[in-house]
């Protein structure tokens, strides 16, 4: 297990963003943060 | 990283209250150092951002598909920066934009079948066995180790539990 706080492997800013969601619409990170803060859960796939 | 139709009877399976983005190729993957190289899938990460984007907590189990952190870990993290938010920021023309089509055409993910919501129950109860049979021959930090992952499995068994119930009434 890695955990870092403030300094995630020089990551501070997370980079500007454009996914497509489940139902095809495009989900833009500093569009979705003006509602607040968020979490992003990373995984390998369908399990 | 799988397509979205992929992610779409995930949503369905699960019943999952949010929504699950496609990186087909790994460019934001990639891009936060969470790509794990041998087996060509995205590590187990939690990341917590901040209103203005910014990286307030960062969870990766690195190449452990299995390490995960546990709830109140990432609700405290939460309670964080809910309290200290920060300012919204513009953030432009996004540097990583990837298009419906591209994600359903282009992921790289090796082509694994899903688990079924049926099959999840055994599998984590085979799971949870496994973990009693380590406790006992185990000591010290492994075997707090291996406490937290029974912790963690005890609390996808339970949810797989109750979105079977919903599911069935």
């Amino acid at each position: 297990m890695t955990e870092t706080n403030g300094d995630p492997r020089g990551v501070r800013q997370m980079p500007t963003f454009e996914l497509p969601d489940h139902d095809l619409l495009p989900f833009d990170l500093y569009q979705t943060l003006r509602e607040g803060p968020l979490v992003l859960v990373f995984y390998r796939g369908d399990w | 990283m799988d397509p979205p139709s992929h992610n779409k009877a995930m949503v369905e399976k699960l019943d999952l209250p949010f929504p699950l983005l496609s990186d087909p190729r790994g460019d934001l993957i990639k891009r936060l150092d969470l790509w794990n190289k041998k087996e060509g899938v995205s590590e187990p990460a939690v990341v917590v951002v901040d209103k203005s984007g910014e990286v307030r907590r960062l969870y990766s189990g690195g190449t452990d598909f299995s390490d995960r952190p546990p709830e109140e870990v990432l609700l405290k993290a939460l309670e964080e920066v809910g309290v200290s938010d920060g300012e919204a920021t513009e953030g432009g023309e996004p540097e990583i934009r990837v298009s419906a089509e591209e994600a359903e055409r282009d992921t790289v993910r090796p082509d694994k079948p899903a688990l079924t919501l049926e099959a999840l129950g055994p599998y984590y109860l085979g799971t949870y066995f496994a973990t009693v049979a380590m406790q006992q021959k185990l000591e010290g930090e492994a075997k707090e180790k291996v406490e937290g992952y029974q912790d963690l499995v005890n609390e996808y068994n339970a949810a797989v539990q109750e979105t079977t119930e919903q599911d069935s009434s």
